[in-house]
């Protein structure tokens, strides 16, 4: 990414497919998931840190996520974890995810064989 | 110790555009707990600068303009458009002016009550008609315009674009001007007549005209009147 802080609107759906993916493995609080984004991304995907919160807190308002404060390594923290609804949701948006990636990927493989016939 | 000037430009940034403060509260203490943690990951016992905060969290104005987007897509409007922005209008028109014209019957039996015998009263008071006139009118002209204001100003809120809220002010004015009422009150008991009536008929009257205008002139004005607002949802 050239612009580090990447724009959210760019990364449209990204971030809430990712965020329920790390979520269904295992509870985490948003500095872990942010972390952990960056870890398994190798930091491509280093949007602001702080637009990570914005989107949990709808998730959590659409009752994909619950999140609960409680005591992690000697610290009260907001502990995130995902809903039935949110692995349902889950599901659909990694179906669409693979269908698009695929699509693109195609149109990418066949780009070269691409003639201007009209030209 | 979390740096208060980010955070107090951040709570700036998130009242002007008007959010909620438990919204804002929430987002604020989150963020604290984030820059705690940066903190800690950097082994600084000082406060961190709103330079580095800028750098890892973003400036307040893009954590801001994201929590406005995130917020506006909770909203209900922006999940269920077609029962905003659709069957709402179908509904809206027909109900207020129901409620209109019970409070109209309502006063003119209040004024018969309390000896007024009706200041509406069309049979004693000969130029009333036209009033009345106004006043069916009115009845289902102002539910009209009123609603698609609402709705209309619903949609920019909501970062919604500009179809669903046009598309709503359309049928609250072809709804309102189908709808005919005419209301005749009369100071005798048992003499008053009230007429509803739906459709376009050949001679379209100036009223018609106007009831159907309304709505979808109010609609247009505020949109495009206000800058629109941006949104994931609708990018």
């Amino acid at each position: 990414m050239t612009d580090r802080k990447t724009n959210p609107a760019f990364l449209n759906g990204v971030p809430e497919l990712l965020i329920l993916r790390l979520l269904a493995a295992r509870a985490m609080h948003g500095y872990e998931i942010v972390q952990t984004i960056r870890a398994r991304t190798g930091a491509r995907l280093d949007f602001g840190e702080g637009c990570i919160y914005p989107i949990l807190h709808r998730l959590e308002a659409e009752g994909l996520l619950k999140g609960q404060r409680q005591m992690v390594a000697g610290r009260s923290r907001v502990v995130y974890r995902v809903t039935a609804d949110g692995r349902r949701r889950l599901v659909r948006i990694v179906e669409n995810w693979r269908l698009i990636a695929a699509a693109i990927e195609g149109c990418l493989k066949g780009g070269g064989d691409v003639r201007p016939e009209l030209a | 110790m979390s740096d208060p000037s980010w955070l107090d430009e951040l709570r700036r940034e998130l009242k002007r555009r008007r959010l909620p403060t438990g919204t804002v509260e929430r987002l604020l203490e989150d963020l604290s707990d984030h820059i705690l943690e940066l903190q800690e990951e950097q082994m600084s016992k000082d406060a961190l600068s709103s330079a580095v905060i800028s750098e890892r969290l973003g400036s307040p104005r893009d954590v801001a303009q994201a929590a406005d987007a995130e917020h506006r897509r909770r909203w209900f409007c922006g999940r269920h458009p077609v029962v905003m922005f659709v069957l709402l209008p179908l509904l809206a028109i027909p109900l207020a002016s129901t409620g209109l014209v019970a409070g109209v019957i309502g006063l003119h039996k209040a004024a018969q009550v309390s000896g007024l015998s009706g200041p509406w009263s069309t049979d004693q008071f000969p130029a009333t008609v036209a009033v009345m006139g106004l006043v069916c009118t009115l009845i289902v002209l102002l539910p009209a315009a009123l609603t698609a204001a609402g709705l209309t100003r619903l949609a920019a809120r909501a970062g919604l674009g500009r179809w669903w809220p046009m598309s709503a002010c359309l049928i609250l004015g072809l709804i309102a001007g189908a709808s005919r009422i005419d209301l005749r009150l009369s100071g005798l008991s048992q003499q008053s007549s009230l007429t509803l009536g739906l459709g376009f008929g050949a001679a379209t009257a100036l009223s018609q005209v106007a009831k159907v205008a309304a709505p979808i002139l109010v609609g247009a004005w505020i949109l495009w009147r206000k800058p629109r607002r941006t949104s994931i949802a609708s990018s």
